[in-house]
């Protein structure tokens, strides 16, 4: 892993906006002088290493699954966080083996170590244009020997053939349903989820399911029908949603989310919750891409990141370590509890820290896309940038420095 | 485990979008600011602007059509708002003047019991 340099391509904010990006400059704060696309940069993998990065991913998206049935089986939902006239739902979601469609995990890596599990985005993940349109295209166009770990977009298309009937036949003893809905929320003040939502509708389309967008909060409940509705009055029987369920199990149409198939269906709530990191090190201890994790208190940990349960894009987050506080994020988030993981700093690369944003679609492997920020925690001022793996070997771009690293 | 052939080719072979290009085209050029939506009565209008009243009169569809929502616009200190259209604009982001959400009244069909989450992001 390698971080190489290669100026921008003319006129790359149109190219960008014109497939997809529409949100580039309106999803970063004004303040920061570097894009949020930033394409003067990127990172080179080879081939060996991506393989192996692919194992370990369907390796840990195997251990989540595990750890799913586990909890069903124990009924240990308390841990999460989730109210307790949820948890049948969940049951009932996961023996029935409702589809999923995608997640992407979030690890520490850095060219030599094994790669670390930080967290696993499941439900509502990110960065989806940026990973699997934006980066393809820029790779054809800079770098047309070389290749990329990416096949997101055939990997969507080919998922959603297979989950397609399932998700449109809609919950048992309903008649199914001619197209699926796709659902953003109106408080997208960016549009970074409106064309997110719209380009998984597109990867359905393409698959031969029809898809009808709708804002969640347009959404309407038939009383006499007893199935949710759109704002033609038509059936929603199958809804695809870029909105978390926390939300939706505290809001009052949570209460009928049985009368609809979901994507992602419900029993995803229990990858999306950081208690799984705690879990997975309680089944798996001393993993080599898992890092320690505890509920409620650091334990053992002189080291650690103090992690909301429910936190989202790196708020309310706390890095401590023997020499002190090193980060203390603001936000909102923690009333459910806190989760304490070992802290290893991301390594820098040319003073940047990046993550790598793993893809699975069904339960494979897809591709990766790479965000970096120049402090510790990956949040909403992290640039995302494109990735490339060298037709052949290559001597070029900056390893990881061995400095240790500054806390500030 | 045997190592996987090393030629294979990472990269999705094709990728054409159509629908995606041109609604990110669309959300560039115009602006992200949101559309307040007031309830008005119809049969009062004074010129081209009409009387704002509560938003719950709207709840129904309004008496025989007399109430219904009116888009955009100014809104000026008399309680009267002129300047915005009866059709609801798409891809904007609507709040009603009392900050509910906005029901499209037909009969038996409630709405609006998704959402107002606040402005936290949704994705991860």
């Amino acid at each position: 892993m390698r971080r190489g340099h290669s100026p921008p391509r003319e006129r790359w904010d149109q190219i960008v906006e014109s497939q997809g990006l529409a949100y580039h400059r309106t999803s970063h704060p004004e303040h920061l002088a570097r894009p949020y696309w930033d394409e003067s940069v990127h990172y080179t993998f080879e081939m060996d290493e991506v393989l192996g990065l692919e194992e370990t991913v369907e390796e840990l998206h195997r251990m989540c699954l595990a750890a799913v049935e586990h909890v069903v089986s124990t009924r240990r939902y308390a841990v999460f966080g989730i109210p307790a006239w949820v948890w049948p739902l969940i049951e009932a979601s996961w023996r029935r083996r409702d589809p999923h469609l995608y997640g992407r995990f979030d690890l520490w890596y850095d060219g030599s170590s094994p790669a670390k599990l930080l967290e696993y985005n499941a439900d509502t993940p990110t960065a989806l244009l940026e990973s699997s349109i934006i980066q393809w295209h820029w790779v054809r166009d800079v770098h047309s020997d070389d290749d990329q770990w990416n096949s997101i977009h055939e990997r969507l298309v080919d998922r959603w053939k297979e989950i397609g009937p399932a998700v449109l036949s809609g919950p048992p003893g309903l008649p199914a349903a001619p197209a699926a809905h796709f659902a953003w929320t109106n408080e997208d003040e960016t549009g970074e989820e409106v064309m997110t939502i719209a380009y998984l509708q597109e990867t359905a389309e393409q698959a031969g399911i029809p898809g009808i967008a709708i804002a969640m909060e347009d959404i309407g409940w038939h009383h006499d029908r007893e199935r949710f509705v759109d704002l033609n009055d038509r059936d929603i029987t199958a809804l695809c949603k870029l909105y978390p369920w926390e939300w939706i199990v505290c809001e009052p149409f949570g209460r009928n989310v049985q009368r609809a198939t979901w994507v992602e269906p419900i029993w995803k709530m229990l990858l999306s919750n950081k208690a799984l990191l705690v879990l997975l090190w309680e089944l798996y201890p001393g993993h080599p891409n898992l890092l320690p994790a505890f509920l409620g208190t650091p334990g053992s940990l002189t080291s650690y990141v103090q992690k909301p349960l429910l936190g989202r894009e790196g708020a309310s987050m706390r890095i401590v370590t023997p020499d002190g506080v090193h980060a203390d994020t603001p936000g909102e988030y923690g009333a459910e509890g806190f989760v304490f993981q070992e802290f290893r700093p991301l390594p820098d690369f040319e003073g940047q820290h990046p993550v790598l944003g793993a893809w699975v679609v069904g339960d494979e492997s897809a591709g990766l896309g790479v965000r970096e920020t120049a402090g510790l925690i990956t949040d909403d001022t992290s640039s995302f940038v494109p990735h490339r793996i060298p037709a052949e070997p290559e001597d070029d771009g900056a390893g990881p420095s061995l400095e240790p690293p500054d806390l500030g | 485990m045997p190592p996987k052939d090393a030629r294979r080719m990472m990269r999705s072979g094709v990728v054409q979008l159509s629908a995606v290009s041109l609604l990110s085209l669309s959300l560039v050029g115009c602006s992200s600011r949101s559309e307040t939506a007031y309830c008005v009565d119809g049969w009062a209008p004074a010129g081209s602007s009409y009387r704002v009243v509560p938003d719950y009169f709207c709840d129904n569809g309004g008496s025989y059509g007399r109430y219904y929502w009116y888009y955009g616009g100014r809104y000026r200190n008399n309680g009267f708002v002129s300047g915005g259209s009866s059709v609801r604009p798409r891809g904007s982001r609507i709040v009603s003047r009392g900050g509910r959400m906005i029901s499209r009244g037909g009969h038996g069909v409630s709405r609006g019991g998704f959402g107002h989450h606040g402005s936290s992001s949704r994705g991860g």
